[in-house]
């Protein structure tokens, strides 16, 4: 059988390609490893009111020791990685990929849904001078930036960032804030003047979280138990859009299929997998291949199909600094165990030099012991500040847009490991305290000496790999449809083709462009 | 009668000042050689210091600040994440009452009282080498 369209990988992008299809009545066969969550805690209600009654060892550590992870490893994963349900999305990375990684830490997913599983929801537009050097314009996503809005369930708010994250049609209102994100953003609205002709604007996020049931989805309840569970309806994932495509049969969905490459000729293409139960080689043909797999696995089949064990591809991903915010009235108050422990506030640091994104996250989700570990005081002494001073603490995510100083590359050698090399990202230090200053002005202690500079590929938006270009040149480049120059019929459709990625989450941007694609791919097919 | 209670039992007195559960010091037992793999040079000493050494938590934190025993302080922190998920902790943890002037106080003395640790415990690592 030749099927019309096969796409390979479940996760954001695979999904909105399949949606994309969907939209046109093509019915694509999706090829995915697609892992899913083994155990489910099954805990209902507040995370803190289980805690009190409840023994929560298989909750937050794990009988394999799933949150002990970091410790174990030496590594630093976001804690949402380590929650035991949450296993499932890193679940045999190390046996079905495997890398060496040269300064770069790559994450990767393999599971129904991809990294996405895990994700913080933040789901931004990207404005017209944030997509330079491609060829492709925020009017072009615009209609499926709506479509995917819909679909989601975003909240958000029309207020002083809409100039920075785009159209604010199809919004759900934002959610409550929490007591120390209300203290920033009034003392934000005190100062405001004096704040944006420095270029610094405060705004609510845009999550893919309900503050209202929407689509038949649950709205949210401020339980912070979304950190440990894996089936929460208030947080979009990717998995929930694929139950439906599969419901109403509008993708063919195959997992426990590893894709290694393919090979095409006169327009048939044949795609190599392995089965994973049984380790069989398998084959499966078609007219149009949609590579989704995320930018590093899709790179790998490219990379592969090619037997190309020399080429480095570009990689580029956003510098990420974490800046600590401390609420010094909020020393020794009562932890707000019913807020949302997520980003509750945006703030764009819109300097001449470069725009830069921060994230104000509660951090009321996490297990405590994650901060224990972060005084510098005796065992007793931390647990106290961990007790006492973690209550008072917002952490700053500040993004950097991707730049050639940071560039990292990617290369396949003849032994199937992928080398991910980067120097340690280089900061323009000046920058980052301008925006330590600024968040002072609203009543934040912070300095730019406690920042925390992450490391090349802690940020988890990972391009470059296979450019989108109007002029694609070498066996690399893709053309304005994703469609990879010398061959034909082959489509990339993930965050390989973003050159540059903005100081800003990208991942709807990614969605929204995989839609297009897929819609374009589905206008060729009716043509034909 | 898990292998590590000992262990577990000196670490737990340290961080809580009381006995170890029953379940903790069995999950510590299971995942600590798991942690021991990945500092194999240190597991005799960080075993020596933990039978021996009469204020584990100044050891700590002076070997935390020196660059010393990195096992000592991985240990310490495992018991840390494992005494959090019993319920009877829980108040070790949350905070559930807005106690903003006794926060201050403690923690103020705590940071003369790290100071105080600190020093002891580079005396008694001393007193250990000999
Ligand atoms: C903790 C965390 C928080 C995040 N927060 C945000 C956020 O707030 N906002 C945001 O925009 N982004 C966020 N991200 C990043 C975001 O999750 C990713 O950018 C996005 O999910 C990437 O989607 P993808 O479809 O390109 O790839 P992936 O999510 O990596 O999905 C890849 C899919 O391909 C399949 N696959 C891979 N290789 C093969 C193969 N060889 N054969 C068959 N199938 C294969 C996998 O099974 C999987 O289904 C976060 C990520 C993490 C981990």
């Amino acid at each position: 059988m030749i099927h019309d369209v096969i796409i390979v990988g479940s996760g954001a992008t695979g999904i909105a390609s399949a949606l994309g299809f969907s939209e046109s009545g093509i019915v694509p066969l999706m090829l995915d490893v697609g892992k899913v969550p083994a155990k489910r805690s099954g805990i209902d209600g507040n995370f803190y009111d289980h805690r009190k009654k409840n023994d929560s060892f298989n909750l937050m550590i794990g009988p394999e020791y799933e949150g002990l992870y970091n410790i174990l490893n030496n590594t630093s994963l976001p804690p949402k990685l380590t929650a035991p349900e949450m296993s499932f999305v890193t679940e045999d990375n190390a046996e079905l990929s495997r890398t060496r990684e040269e300064g770069f830490t790559a994450m990767q997913s393999f599971a129904r849904g991809g990294l996405a599983n895990a994700w913080g929801a933040g789901l931004y537009r990207c404005v017209s001078d944030e997509l330079k050097d491609m060829p492709l314009s925020v009017e072009e996503l615009a209609p499926y930036y709506e479509m995917l809005t819909q679909e989601v369930g975003i909240s958000g708010d029309s207020d002083d960032l809409a100039s920075f994250f785009g159209s604010v049609d199809g919004l759900l209102p934002p959610l409550n804030l929490s007591l120390k994100a209300e203290r920033l953003y009034s003392k934000y609205h005190k100062k405001r003047d004096g704040l944006n002709k420095n270029g610094v604007y405060a705004g609510r996020p845009r999550l893919g979280v309900l503050s209202r049931n929407h689509g038949g989805r649950r709205a949210y309840m401020y339980q912070n138990n979304d950190m440990w569970l894996s089936d929460t309806p208030f947080l979009y994932t990717p998995a929930m859009t694929l139950q439906k495509l599969i419901d109403k049969q509008a993708v063919n969905y195959e997992s426990g299929i590893l894709v290694q490459r393919w090979s095409g000729d006169q327009g048939e293409i044949t795609v190599y997998g392995r089965r994973l139960s049984d380790g069989i080689e398998v084959e499966y043909k078609c007219r149009n291949l949609v590579l989704a797999a995320g930018t590093i696995n899709s790179s790998k089949i490219v990379l592969r199909s090619r037997s190309d064990f020399s080429t480095e591809l570009p990689l580029i991903d956003n510098p990420l600094v974490q800046l600590p915010l401390l609420f010094p009235s909020f020393v020794g108050k009562k932890l707000e165990t019913a807020a949302a422990g997520m980003t509750n506030l945006n703030v764009i640091f819109n300097f001449p030099e470069q725009r830069l994104q921060g994230s104000v996250i509660e951090l009321t989700s996490p297990a405590r012991s994650v901060f224990y570990e972060m005084f510098p005081l005796a065992a007793r002494d931390n647990l106290r500040c961990m007790k006492f001073l973690s209550t008072s603490v917002l952490v700053l995510f500040l993004y950097f847009e991707s730049n050639r100083e940071n560039l990292s590359s990617v290369r396949l050698r003849e032994d199937s490991v992928l080398t991910l090399k980067s120097k340690a990202y280089s900061f323009n230090r000046k920058l980052i305290s301008r925006a330590a200053k600024a968040m002072r002005k609203m009543g934040a202690l912070t300095s730019s000496r406690i920042a925390r500079y992450s490391a090349p590929g802690y940020a988890i938006h990972y391009a470059g790999t296979l450019p989108m270009k109007e002029v694609p040149e070498g066996p690399y480049e893709c053309d304005k449809y994703g469609r990879l120059n010398m061959e034909e019929g082959v489509y990339i459709s993930d965050g390989s083709l973003f050159s540059y990625i903005p100081a800003k989450n990208i991942s709807f941007t990614l969605m929204a462009n995989s839609m297009r694609i897929a819609n374009y791919i589905s206008k060729r097919i009716r043509r034909s | 009668m898990p292998e590590f209670r000992n262990e577990a039992d000196k670490i737990y007195r340290c961080l809580f000042e009381k006995t170890v559960p029953d379940d903790v010091a069995e999950r510590y037992s299971q995942v600590i050689e798991r942690i021991e793999r990945i500092y194999p040079d240190d597991v005799r000493d960080v075993r020596k210091c933990i039978e021996q050494c009469k204020d584990l938590e100044a050891l700590e934190i002076y070997a935390r600040h020196t660059g010393k025993l990195p096992l000592l302080s991985a240990k310490f922190k495992i018991m840390v994440f494992l005494a959090e998920t019993l319920p009877e902790n829980y108040g070790q943890y949350i905070n559930e009452r807005d106690r903003v002037f006794l926060a201050y106080i403690l923690l103020g003395t705590s940071v003369i009282r790290t100071a105080f640790k600190f020093i002891r415990g580079a005396i008694a690592i001393r007193v250990l080498r000999q």
